[in-house]
């Protein structure tokens, strides 16, 4: 009873603290697309929202900008949309602000950091209170992201490996019958997934765990491992920040002792195809645009069934994009007919 | 501006090329022949029909759209003809001048394919689908192809049929009987086809202005190639 009493003081506090964030602080600007037009109006006064609303939560880099971009037009002949950009640095009495100025019928929420402020703002409100669905995009590992917000569903960002696979399978004219990844502990579920729906398509995904928090010569021995003993024939290397370190790509991916030098290495970042960091083969990642016309779809969806989320699974990004450096490929490997149709190339 | 930067606007610029929002789309010289806007959904990128389209209509600024909902805006600009799908035409009430013909006639049988076993139309619960229509139009589009309802996931372009039946994501995929032998040649998976009970009208041309009145004579002479990609052997 104290407990509970202790815990009611805090989140009426919270709240209070909340509301004078709001008046103390300037208020973000939100970015209004009216229902029927195409117009749009940037505005920092409050505004009467009824329960058509949906409010997009973004950060200002270019890919969230093309998520949003699909996802308008979709929606805007439906709904009246409220976007709003916040940085790393945007604080709970904005995230608060902008749902009192626009009272949303559901949220959606873009990148890792708005995603854990939304968190913490559910977490700074009173036991009890209700929450409009929330669409969670453009998160790394939205399994676990999503279990710390309530009424939430979304999209992965991590594009399935064997959607992955095929396409480099269908590009090159060499094997790619099993691949290897390497993967700190935490991961073991999501690649136990992976593996599943690869061997569907008749690929073997072999992973090696490393430790949560590994040497360089862990993950070092753990890719010569996959290369030498378990005769990989391609590398698919994980979107995983702590794997792909400044200091470990110095260290290990782009070590000369690597040798991933011999086979295609599949990465979810075209940085990562660059001469500073050539790490990768062939880039692979959601096609941006598509991931908005997705999200509006699944927008839709949990609007047929009465702002409901209810058990509905998270969904995987359908439409990728492929970036390959088409002259480093060339030197390795034999592209098949029409591989290049629809992929970017770049050039180092 | 880091090296990222570039590429990331490099990537959008492309990206903008595809869905005819790029400089060549707001480039209309007078002089530059008439405008044709195509949306028609093939196995190739938008981009690369683009390419072919253009390559066999020298003198006719070819557009290709990629995507339903950038076809559907951009008709408001007006432009000489348009080459789509007939029930596109259909739903915007554009009268077609010039009509793709295959062996069999005006339409197109469209094949449900599925992993593990074959599916009859009428147990469909889920199905994915190119958008050719937006959200309402796929639904009666799908409803009248297959004689049921069913829960459309609808995708932006062919390739992304394949994902949907990799993940597990719907019952089966709806796609032309043509290009049933390329997925089954991309894809490792147990692949069953089951013709759908419909079929589908095939690209048509509808004139908008008096420009575009010459659009039909060259449509009428595309070559093999690209009309094979539409599945069209003839136009009438």
């Amino acid at each position: 009873m104290g407990l509970r009493l202790k815990h009611g003081l805090v989140a009426m506090v919270t709240s209070v603290a909340l509301c004078l964030g709001c008046a103390a602080k300037r208020a973000s600007t939100i970015t209004f697309v009216p229902r029927s037009g195409t117009a749009s109006r940037s505005t920092s006064k409050s505004k009467s929202a009824d329960s058509r609303t949906i409010l997009v939560v973004m950060s200002t880099q270019l890919s969230a900008e093309r998520v949003w971009v699909g996802m308008k037009g979709e929606l805007s002949s439906d709904f009246d949309l409220a976007a709003v950009r916040f940085d790393d640095e945007a604080t709970i009495s904005a995230m608060s602000d902008a749902i009192h100025r626009t009272a949303p019928a559901c949220i959606v929420l873009m990148n890792n950091s708005n995603a854990r402020l939304y968190a913490r703002y559910q977490h700074a409100l009173p036991e009890g209170t209700q929450f409009p669905p929330a669409v969670i995009v453009m998160t790394s590992f939205l399994q676990d992201t999503v279990k710390s917000i309530k009424n939430a569903t979304g999209i992965s960002y991590e594009v399935p490996g064997a959607v992955q696979f095929v396409k480099v399978r269908s590009m090159i004219d060499a094997p790619v019958r099993k691949v290897g990844v390497v993967y700190r502990r935490p991961f073991e579920p999501f690649v136990s997934e992976q593996r599943r729906l690869a061997l569907r398509e008749g690929i073997d995904l072999v992973g090696r765990e490393v430790s949560l928090d590994p040497s360089q010569n862990e993950v070092s021995t753990a890719l010569k491992s996959l290369v030498e003993r378990d005769g990989v024939d391609a590398l698919w290397v994980s979107n995983d920040e702590a794997l792909l370190s400044q200091r470990m790509l110095s260290s290990v991916w782009l070590s000369s002792s690597n040798p991933r030098h011999r086979m295609p290495v599949i990465v979810g970042e075209p940085n990562l195809l660059t001469k500073e960091h050539p790490v990768g083969t062939f880039a692979i990642m959601p096609d941006d645009v598509a991931l908005g016309i997705q999200t509006a779809n699944l927008i839709f969806d949990v609007a047929d069934e009465g702002w409901k989320i209810g058990e509905r699974e998270l969904s995987l990004p359908i439409s990728i994009k492929t970036v390959v450096d088409a002259d480093e490929v060339r030197q390795k490997f034999v592209f098949k007919e029409g591989a290049l149709d629809g992929v970017e190339k770049m050039s180092r | 501006m880091n090296r990222r930067t570039v590429l990331e606007l490099a990537l959008g610029a492309s990206a903008a090329l595809v869905v005819g929002v790029g400089p060549q789309h707001t480039a209309h010289a007078a002089d530059a022949g008439p405008r044709l806007y195509a949306f028609v959904p093939t196995g190739l990128g938008a981009l690369s029909f683009q390419k072919l389209l253009a390559q066999a209509m020298p003198g006719t600024q070819v557009v290709v759209f990629g995507r339903h909902r950038d076809f559907d805006n951009a008709l408001a600009e007006g432009p000489d003809g348009v080459l789509t799908l007939e029930p596109i035409l259909r739903a915007k009430q554009l009268r077609p001048v010039v009509v793709g013909n295959n062996t069999s006639g005006s339409t197109e049988k469209y094949a449900l394919i599925s992993v593990g076993q074959a599916v009859e139309p009428a147990d469909v619960t889920s199905v994915g689908a190119v958008d050719i229509l937006g959200r309402q139009g796929m639904k009666e589009f799908v409803a009248n192809l297959l004689g049921t309802s069913a829960k459309i996931e609808p995708v932006t372009k062919v390739e992304d049929l394949l994902p949907l039946l990799q993940l597990g994501s719907v019952d089966a995929v709806l796609a032309p009987e043509r290009l049933v032998h390329a997925l089954q040649a991309k894809s490792k998976l147990d692949l069953h086809t089951t013709r759908a009970p419909g079929a589908v009208g095939l690209p048509a041309l509808s004139v908008m202005t008096a420009a575009g009145t010459v659009l039909a004579r060259d449509v009428k002479r595309l070559g093999p190639q690209v009309c094979e990609e539409m599945g069209v052997t003839r136009w009438d």
